[in-house]
């Protein structure tokens, strides 16, 4: 069996998540070079092969050009792959999806911001235009679970994400629970694979890697607030990472 | 019979074990306490709360390989177990209790080599503790290692060594052949004075009168009433509130629910199999092939949870499936105690 070819493109991101497929331990890198073909791949190589089975998306859609783009890889790709939260959930660009365009405009390019090259949609998830076959969320990647998703679609065996919320790796970990050192976090209701990165390095979950399946939304605003939060700080919390909706698409 | 041992003398017994054995302990963690391997015995702390999670993790560690295999026409499975001799130095009497009914999971019908190799090449020393504001082992009968040890284990001593803090002094009650062994080889304790015994009881009395929960029912009383409760509204109420992380499954002594998968390396060729907890509070838990799932909602696993821990486990074993540490509620993001749980089912069905 000849090995699939891959491809990685990058929309709206900041290529973190690119970066974290290439940071891998060096006979992870080996194998990973040994199981496939990258053929594009614009932090890694110069070549820009359009001959690929799967692709990697970076980033999330926030222009009418981009839905061009992603639907001509869409149309050449066997199997696409959401890659980071940008591509997963629309990520931090879709936060601006609240404000007016004048208002993040102004506030984020300033003197600047008529040029027409800034110009944006509502921020939207790879997902809201394309079929997506398979998301790798987070803010970034976590590399060990794309090592894990690529060896599922290798194996051609449908690739599962943990659909428990980060608490249970906490625990597994016997890390102190950051609530109980006075912070507040979004672990309960955030879906894990992360390996609890950040509460076991004492920050906070932001909840990168979007919501479990079933979250208890309400118990999340209850212990927010419950623990000092206003409202628009609890709201700050949802949206940070999760603010994208489908009434987004019609904007 | 029971030895006693000055402060001093039971850090230089600490530390002689330390020098020359894998020991894990009790070491202080942010403003809480966790397990962890002991390197320096000035770092383990034996008056303590409470921890984090439970030391079942050296018996049954979060994540745990179990086979190794290759993806070929002969697999020739290796089976992995990582078992090493190692001393558990200041295990609560709840916590030592935990681990007995543990045994008698991991022992009964199909034996668990993972679980009993490490089991048996651990040395249990136990120590006494006052209960804080949320211990309710007494109610659940396992408060007393050294003096309901027969009560509890029904054939042997839940501890090789028990410590008993009675101010100046620690005394010591040995367990088993194992512990005297050690004692001797580390220690040279002087036998228990009268007086040091009157002062036992003194402790003893004042440990057994410093309980302060709220728990409304015995052992006894609980497996009465669960049966009862399977279609009360309480699971329901407390539902809407818990985020069903899974947090009280994984702290708790006596949970010993696992997942097993198969992973494949890199290069397809070599692959494990691999043990990890589980909880049965998560959605999947319950979940069949083709998308069925018996407990679908929150409250049909809160209510699982709780029958475990109030019914099916004394069924089972005879033994309470709760040891009343309150591991659960303590570290529960969304502030549910097991306790109020428990005397809510209580209030609600005598009122239904």
């Amino acid at each position: 069996m000849s090995k699939p070819k891959v491809a990685f493109f990058d929309f709206t991101s900041c290529e973190g998540c690119q970066l974290e497929v290439l940071n891998q331990e060096p006979q992870d890198m080996i194998d990973l070079l040994n199981a496939v073909e990258i053929v594009n791949f614009r932090e890694a190589i110069s070549d820009k092969g359009q001959d690929y089975d799967i692709a990697f998306i970076e980033g999330s859609i926030s222009r009418p050009a981009d839905e061009t783009r992603i639907k001509k890889i869409r149309r050449q790709a066997k199997i696409l792959v959401a890659l980071g939260a940008c591509a997963c959930t629309g990520g931090l660009n879709a936060m601006k999806n609240k404000y007016s365009a004048a208002d993040y405009k102004n506030y984020v390019y300033k003197d600047k911001a008529h040029y027409e090259r800034l110009d944006t949609y509502a921020v939207r998830p790879v997902s809201a235009v394309v079929k997506v076959d398979c998301e790798i969320p987070g803010c970034p990647i976590n590399r060990f679970e794309f090592l894990r998703i690529v060896k599922s679609v290798l194996m051609g065996v449908t690739p599962q994400l943990p659909d428990y919320p980060v608490c249970v790796e906490c625990k597994m970990k016997d890390n102190v629970c950051m609530y109980q050192r006075g912070e507040t976090c979004m672990g309960p209701v955030t879906r894990a694979g992360c390996d609890a990165i950040c509460t076991s390095y004492g920050d906070p979950c932001t909840g990168c890697r979007g919501f479990v399946p079933h979250p208890n939304l309400n118990a999340q605003k209850d212990v927010l607030a419950k623990h000092g939060l206003s409202p628009e700080d609890v709201m700050l919390n949802f949206t940070m990472f999760n603010n994208f909706s489908k009434e987004d698409t019609t904007r | 019979m029971h030895k006693a041992m000055t402060r001093a003398e039971l850090a230089l017994f600490a530390e002689n074990l330390v020098k020359t054995n894998v020991v894990y302990g009790v070491v202080a963690k942010d403003k809480q306490f966790g397990w962890d391997r002991i390197l320096d015995h000035k770092e383990m702390v034996l008056d303590y709360p409470t921890t984090i999670s439970s030391p079942k993790k050296y018996f049954l560690p979060p994540t745990e390989t179990l086979i190794e295999f290759k993806l070929a026409a002969n697999p020739d499975p290796k089976f992995v177990n990582h078992s090493q001799e190692a001393i558990l130095f200041g295990m609560h009497a709840c916590d030592l209790y935990a681990t007995s009914m543990l045994d008698n999971a991991f022992e009964d019908t199909n034996k668990d080599p993972n679980y009993l190799e490490k089991r048996k090449k651990a040395i249990l020393i136990g120590v006494s503790c006052m209960p804080d504001p949320d211990c309710f082992c007494n109610k659940m009968g396992v408060d007393d290692a050294v003096h309901n040890e027969a009560k509890i284990s029904k054939k042997e001593a839940l501890y090789d060594l028990f410590f008993t803090n009675i101010g100046h002094k620690y005394l010591v009650s040995i367990g088993t052949k194992r512990g005297e062994d050690l004692l001797a080889k580390y220690a040279k304790p002087a036998e228990a004075s009268k007086a040091e015994l009157d002062q036992l009881k003194v402790v003893e009395k004042k440990r057994v009168e410093s309980f302060t929960s709220e728990m409304k029912q015995d052992v006894e009383q609980l497996a009465k009433l669960m049966p009862k409760t399977y279609n009360s509204s309480v699971w329901k109420e407390y539902a809407d509130k818990c985020f069903a992380c899974g947090t009280c499954n994984l702290v708790c002594p006596t949970c010993y629910c696992f997942n097993i998968t198969e992973k494949v390396k890199l290069n397809l060729q070599e692959g494990s199999r691999e043990r990890e907890w589980d909880s049965c509070m998560l959605p999947q838990f319950a979940e069949v092939a083709g998308g069925e799932n018996f407990r679908e909602h929150v409250a049909e696993r809160l209510r699982h949870r709780l029958m475990r821990k109030g019914l099916y486990i004394k069924e089972k074993f005879d033994k309470s499936g709760c040891t009343g540490c309150a591991r659960c509620y303590r570290n529960c993001t969304a502030d549910i105690s097991i306790v109020e749980m428990f005397n809510r089912l209580k209030e609600v069905t005598e009122n239904e």
